[in-house]
């Protein structure tokens, strides 16, 4: 039998949606990692580009078998590309608003939008961002950097003075 | 990678507690409000948390040395990236524990310097050596497999600061441990050789994995404070029934065969024989096994291990070669001008 439902963007994206990264509770959609989609309606050949947020990042083969498998199980698709590009660079910036949300309440902080640093090409003005990183518990700002190392490549540790917790920082990229 | 099953319990009992306070505060738990750092709690509490966090935290750091060992001699550059992330990931979770057991009343300094002159311990499972990258593999498939199952019934406790890092260490951990079951894979369908190494490093892992979760319980663990007021919420024989009830059928699925050994003093593997208490009791659900040699436990526990010498003089050296770090990083803050 012929499927007559036609595959389109939206279909995948959903489906793209349901894999989190594997480290944090957040979609790799909202993660920002998902950089462009190609269906080839004849083929039913789906290629997805993806970016990695840090070059090196270990996550990156499992990330890629969770696509396969669950693109390929869609309908009427035959045959799924997944590409690591590394242009644009990935940036916080693309991060949803809902993945920040979700990261959160995780206790991983996300550097505010617009506050990454420039790329080359970029002419050169810098916005500074000095204001303190709000604890993701209770928000206070009486916050500092514990260690610009944390558990992964992507993170750093704060600590909050006020709740006594510690909290994870994206690193601004 | 660790968990905290087996710290003893040193609780002063001299202190007199107020018995109003303490009501308040196990009615707290019991409708299972997080405790914060600054709320009151009683002082066995706070001396057990403390031991369990700091034995957590040092586990996180000693478990690192083994790994450490084998980055540079990582079968492929992706395997390689997984052990140095691993590695990282570790040292960080340390960082953060570290810090909860501070707020518990602890320096940290003092910490690092009572893990190297052996005053407190870390998890037993990293006395045991590392010979092959077979062993490396069982480290990450059933040592984390074990971490993975005490450490999500630890996030089920009720102390905030240790339970917040908890939730976030078991993400990090659940993506080691997928990678420790590719790399079991990747092993148990390769070569006969491969198999072999596979199979000698889980003779090796599969008993210090058994011990992972802690000496039986005493009868009424329940009602012992470490249960009582939720540092724990798992016994360790009920943690154990579940590890072998997942691992034991999945090795057999590997091809592994689950064997009782006898091993020398470095560790190694001297004589083995197929476990004859192994099996499913379809009627409940779990496998029956043979006790491990518990009386080695508290052996290794003690400082006689294969390489309880070796991981402490490695961080030994560590603390050492550090020192001018940690004294850079402390004048360099104060000779600092203030924050405008």
């Amino acid at each position: 039998m012929i499927s007559k439902t036609m595959l389109d963007n939206q279909t995948i994206m959903d489906v793209l949606r349901t894999i989190p990264d594997p480290e944090m509770p957040i979609s790799i959609v909202d993660l920002g990692l998902v950089e462009r989609l190609d269906i080839q309606e004849n083929s039913a050949c789906v290629s997805i580009d993806i970016l990695p947020t840090f070059v090196g990042c270990p996550a990156l083969p499992m990330i890629e078998k969770d696509i396969r498998t669950k693109v390929q199980a869609i309908e009427g698709v035959k045959e799924v590309v997944v590409r690591f590009v590394y242009d644009p660079p990935w940036s916080v910036d693309r991060i949803s608003d809902v993945g920040r949300k979700s990261l959160a309440e995780h206790g991983v902080t996300v550097p505010e939008t617009g506050s990454k640093l420039p790329v080359p090409g970029h002419d050169g003005t810098v916005t500074l961002h000095t204001s303190a990183i709000a604890c993701p518990f209770c928000e206070s700002n009486n916050t500092r950097l514990e260690s610009s190392f944390g558990p992964t490549r992507c993170r750093m540790i704060y600590y909050c003075d006020d709740c006594r917790n510690t909290f994870e920082h994206m690193k601004r990229v | 990678m660790s968990g905290s099953s087996n710290v003893g319990m040193h609780i002063d009992h001299n202190v007199k507690e107020d018995p109003e306070k303490i009501a308040e505060f196990e009615a707290k738990i019991a409708n299972g409000t997080l405790l914060e750092a600054d709320d009151w709690m009683p002082q066995a509490y706070r001396t057990g948390m403390l031991k369990m966090a700091e034995h957590h935290a040092n586990s996180e750091i000693i478990g690192a040395l083994p790994e450490g060992e084998w980055i540079t001699r990582a079968p492929s550059l992706l395997r390689k990236l997984a052990l140095t992330a691993k590695v990282q990931d570790e040292i960080g979770h340390g960082q953060m524990l570290y810090r909860v057991s501070q707020d518990l009343g602890k320096s940290r300094d003092l910490m690092l310097r009572d893990l190297i002159t052996g005053k407190t311990k870390y998890h037993n499972v990293f006395n045991y050596p590392a010979p092959t990258w077979g062993d490396i593999t069982m480290i990450q498939w059933l040592i984390d497999g074990a971490a993975i199952l005490n450490q999500k019934s630890l996030a089920d406790g009720a102390y905030g600061p240790y339970v917040r890092t908890m939730r976030r260490i078991n993400m990090e951990e659940a993506f080691h441990f997928k990678s420790g079951e590719d790399m079991v894979l990747t092993l148990m369908t390769g070569t006969p050789m491969q198999r072999q190494m596979g199979q000698d490093a889980f003779d090796r892992w599969w008993y210090p994995s058994l011990m992972f979760f802690g000496p039986p319980d005493k009868p009424n663990c329940e009602s012992l404070p470490p249960m009582r007021w939720r540092m724990k919420t798992v016994s360790n024989d009920n943690l154990r029934q579940r590890f072998i009830n997942r691992f034991a059928p999945a090795a057999l699925d590997l091809g592994l065969k689950i064997h009782v050994v006898e091993k020398d003093e470095n560790g190694l593997v001297i004589s083995k024989k197929i476990d004859p208490n192994l099996k499913l009791d379809e009627s409940t659900g779990n496998w029956s096994f043979t006790e491990p040699d518990w009386e080695e436990f508290y052996r290794v526990i003690r400082g006689n291990g294969p390489c309880n010498k070796q991981r402490l003089g490695l961080r030994r050296f560590s603390y050492e070669q550090g020192r001018w770090v940690r004294q850079a990083i402390r004048q360099g803050s104060t000779a600092m001008p203030p924050a405008a």
